[in-house]
């Protein structure tokens, strides 16, 4: 006992100190980044409209449950059928939606008056993606949605939830965001971060709102200039896949691993392409970027972008996930941040 | 001079295990990687190894000095905050996570590493130019 007093009082003192300190920050460092939710703005789900969070945590967690519960009892009213989806949140696509006439549904594609998706499932040189094709009579019909509608970071929800509550037709998940304190994020014409990363991973994509997809480097451009040019949707993930058809990939390193991996494209005015690979299983080994952006531009994507991928990779549709996801360990949708959606 | 042998082998040490670690990980990271984990080893070879060696090599010894344990101390201190902050950073950056904290790391570790090398230099310099006069570095055998 008294040996053990000694190392306490003796030489040692510092050097345990030190390691408790280091252990301790160490620790909160990694909660911090990986675990702990925290809320930024809470997004008032009928009007789309962003209202600053500056009440406690408890606070939006409230926030979150009760709207999660408010969703949860509108989708049971809703989710039998795209028919029924005469939804409030049209944003300027309430006249053409008067005159809409029932949606053709099946498992793989949907039409309507001002949307049309179909989805090819694709199995080649043993990998196993998706491509939807998506044609909109309006960019209103692209839209993003936050997990518990909530800006912030590690706040989290899987991707069929985050759709359903919103009521989407097609799903994607997005670019992560919440898993970083950079990046400039502009979602359904709001500005919620503006703050560039740094090179060498800083082209962010941006959507307009005549729906045309661009890349632009974070840092030479602000969020207020991007808003001010009536920019509708921004994601900071990358890299850029294609730029004017051809191949943008520079960076061939991290480009030659296999992984699931989620992109997004644009062919051609309001014409768009979303890519899911299944990666890390036995049925799909993934794709590397090279060939994600081949992918792309094979079938005429003009500007193409990768968002978040590995487990993140997801692809929702007719009310289910119809891809494969796993992060190589664990088989099933991973909660993110953010989707893409097709949406009335 | 003895405790700057053992010193020297335990960077060594540290730094073959950081780069062990680093393949280790490698394995799970799916390909991505991070420049800041993988050269972890660089800050305990150069910043603690070859420094100590150093030390060990220099015409006088200093390790005789009172202040020296508090430099010891620090040093190595500021050593393990720094490789730890790197740590942290490749785990975030393989993750593809940010974090704000992290770079704390770094700055108070430079920070302990700049009080020590002051500290350094203040005891080369009572040892080098003065000799003549009364030793302020008074050493353990004299007390």
């Amino acid at each position: 006992m008294k040996k053990l007093c000694n190392i306490f009082k003796g030489k040692y003192i510092w050097a345990i100190a030190l390691a408790v300190i280091l252990s301790t920050s160490s620790a909160y460092t990694l909660v911090d980044a990986f675990i702990l939710p925290k809320s930024y703005v809470v997004i008032d789900n009928d009007q789309k409209n962003p209202v600053n969070n500056t009440d406690s945590q408890e606070n939006t967690t409230e926030q979150q449950e009760s709207q999660n519960s408010q969703d949860s009892q509108d989708l049971q009213n809703t989710q039998d059928s795209y028919g029924s989806q005469d939804t409030q949140d049209s944003q300027g696509s309430q006249d053409s939606q008067d005159s809409q006439t029932e949606p053709q549904v099946t498992d793989m594609s949907y039409k309507d008056n001002n949307i049309s998706i179909n989805i090819e499932k694709v199995a080649e040189n043993g990998v196993i993606y998706y491509i939807a094709d998506v044609q909109l009579s309006d960019i209103s019909y692209l839209k993003t949605a936050f997990a518990y509608n909530t800006f912030g970071k590690n706040v989290t929800q899987p991707v069929s939830e985050i759709a359903e509550e919103n009521q989407a037709i097609f799903a994607i998940n997005g670019d992560y965001y919440g898993f970083r304190d950079s990046g400039l994020i502009i979602r359904n014409g709001e500005l919620y971060r503006d703050e560039a990363r740094s090179a060498p991973d800083n082209q962010a994509l941006t959507i307009n709102q005549d729906g045309d997809l661009e890349t632009v480097t974070e840092g030479e451009v602000s969020g207020e200039s991007l808003i001010s040019s009536e920019i509708w949707q921004s994601f900071s993930f990358g890299p850029v896949l294609a730029k004017d058809g051809s191949l943008a990939l520079t960076n061939t390193k991290v480009s030659s691993r296999e992984n699931p991996r989620t992109a997004i494209g644009q062919i051609d005015e309001l014409h768009y392409i979303f890519i899911v690979a299944d990666g890390r299983s036995n049925e799909s080994n993934g794709m590397t970027l090279s060939e994600l952006a081949q992918a792309m531009i094979d079938r005429g994507a003009v500007t193409a972008y990768n968002l978040d991928g590995g487990g993140s990779s997801a692809m929702w549709f007719n009310g289910n996930i119809i891809n494969n996801p796993t992060d190589g360990r664990h088989s099933g949708e991973r909660s993110v941040s953010d989707i893409i959606y097709i949406g009335n | 001079m003895r405790k700057l042998n053992k010193t020297v082998v335990v960077y060594t040490f540290l730094a073959v295990f950081a780069v062990i670690f680093t393949k280790i990980y490698g394995l799970f990271g799916h390909g991505v990687t991070s420049l800041w984990m993988s050269n972890m080893y660089l800050v305990l070879v150069g910043g603690g190894a070859v420094i100590f060696l150093t030390i060990k090599g220099l015409a006088v010894d200093i390790t005789d000095c009172t202040m020296f344990r508090l430099f010891y101390n620090i040093y190595n201190s500021g050593i393990a905050i720094i490789v730890n902050g790197m740590l942290l950073k490749g785990i975030l950056e393989i993750a593809g996570a940010t974090s704000g904290i992290v770079v704390w790391f770094l700055y108070i570790g430079i920070a302990f590493i700049v009080c020590a090398v002051l500290m350094l230099g203040y005891m080369l310099y009572e040892k080098y130019y003065k000799k003549g006069e009364e030793v302020k570095c008074i050493s353990y055998k004299d007390r």
